[in-house]
């Protein structure tokens, strides 16, 4: 098992990787393109960055057309997730211009993920920020308490990819695209499913929209999603893939 | 007495159940709520002492809804006569299974009751063994419930998880996080 952790994009990328028959050099190259690629993205897509291509487009400097290809192929993203989330998920639909920061993190694991298959590794798993991409062996993954960061709040079967949105952490919102308010209707909300690009945006059109989302989202072939609601109780949608009870052996 | 230790052994778990079911501690055999805002206190611990973590942030409260519930009954399994130690000396009491059947609560969708089974200090199951099937809506939100209930409370050893989902935005978050504390045990192999 071969573990790195690399700080981009504002929060910490950590690489699970089995390496098989690859030799270490080649493995070791292809991780670091893996990195390269995702500050790349961040370079592309940062708002934090003052001229970052995706700022320069909010503020009508630059069209798409003379962006990096990457912008066009995540806004059309962009613009799939939002019919899918109902509108619940909207890259337009804040003051301020295009922002794709609710999908554009799991779309960078998910390229970051596609070097390296494409490199020769065999399984492992890429968590950015809590949003996770595996291939290889399904892996079980533990979704973070809401109120306590060393706990879990329940244990998931990810054959694919994995993403959950909550606002546990300092000084940070998901804005209600309907109201401009910060949404507060549940504590977190995950979804799951083969795409990582497409459960991050959900995840973050779930946590606005609430239980109401659950069916909309289980209807999307090979999806499936839980919030944590106020009171702390798991809703699941039907097909949610929670590991099943094991009988204490102590 | 079999009930007085059963509910001492309840309280001893490691696992937050007294927060869990909130039973209120000076009155044994209290009614406690699965749908009573102190549900979030209902967690794993995953295997490791992951001890530091300091980011707990409370919730706003949420009103309970208790307004069906019934006396508690608990039977004990295994044989009472073995040594038992004194009910406040709760990290030595004798392996024994014991089950307490919670008392019925009520909440939107109709009325829930839970079977708790203990082993000595450890919460081995809770199974829900009333859940509301009135009506089509009911169905709907039990299907996605009841499985949960169970679920959530068992024992944090067999968790056994490779990765954390939940939002991490900051580095601070993340050194803070259950993925770090794993990615430093090289864990998850």
């Amino acid at each position: 098992m071969m573990i790195h952790v690399e700080e981009a994009m504002g929060t910490v990328f950590s690489f699970h990787l089995e390496s098989g028959a690859l030799a270490p050099p080649e493995a070791a190259a292809a991780l670091t393109a893996a990195c390269t690629l995702l500050h790349e993205v961040d370079q592309t897509f940062s708002t934090w960055i003052a001229d970052s291509p995706i700022n320069q487009i909010r503020r009508a400097e630059l069209a798409v057309g003379d962006a990096p290809s990457d912008v066009a192929t995540v806004l059309d993203l962009c613009q799939a997730a939002g019919r899918l989330s109902g509108g619940s998920f909207d890259a337009w639909g804040l003051p301020g211009g295009v922002d794709p920061t609710g999908l554009v993190k799991g779309w960078a694991i998910e390229s970051a993920i596609g070097l390296l298959v494409d490199a020769g590794f065999e399984n492992g798993m890429l968590n950015g920020g809590g949003d996770i991409q595996v291939f290889g062996t399904p892996q079980r993954i533990g979704i973070r308490s809401p109120d306590r960061a060393d706990l879990l709040a329940c244990v998931v079967d990810v054959t694919d990819a994995i993403a959950t949105s909550g606002v546990y952490e300092r000084g940070l919102h998901i804005i209600d695209p309907t109201t401009g308010e910060p949404a507060e209707r549940v504590l977190s909300a995950t979804v799951v499913g083969p795409d990582l690009w497409l459960a991050d945006a959900l995840a973050t059109g779930l946590f606005v929209e609430g239980l109401p989302g659950l069916q909309r989202i289980a209807a999307i072939d090979g999806y499936s999603a839980l919030v944590i609601d106020l009171e702390g109780n798991l809703r699941p949608s039907p097909n949610f893939p929670i590991i099943p009870l094991e009988p204490d052996q102590t | 007495m079999a009930m007085r230790r059963g509910w001492v052994v309840l309280g001893a778990t490691a696992f937050g159940l007294a927060g869990l079911l909130a039973f209120d501690q000076h009155q044994f055999g209290t009614p406690f709520a699965l749908y009573d805002a102190k549900a979030t206190k209902q967690h794993f611990k995953p295997k490791g002492g992951f001890g530091g973590a300091s980011g707990a942030t409370t919730t706003p409260p949420a009103p309970a809804t208790t307004d069906q519930a019934a006396p508690a009954t608990t039977d004990q399994i295994a044989p009472a006569t073995t040594a038992q130690a004194p009910p406040t000396t709760q990290q030595q009491a004798a392996p024994s299974t014991q089950r307490a059947l919670g008392d019925a609560v009520g909440n939107p969708y109709g009325t829930v009751q839970v079977r708790v089974t203990v082993k000595g200090t450890n919460l081995a199951n809770v199974v829900a063994v009333n859940m509301p099937y009135s009506d089509p809506t009911s169905q709907s939100i039990t299907d996605q419930v009841a499985p949960v209930l169970a679920q959530q409370a068992i024992s944090a050893q067999s968790a056994q998880i490779s990765g954390v989902s939940g939002a991490t935005y900051t580095s601070d978050a993340y050194r803070q996080s259950l993925q770090s504390a794993l990615n430093k045990l090289n864990f998850g192999k």
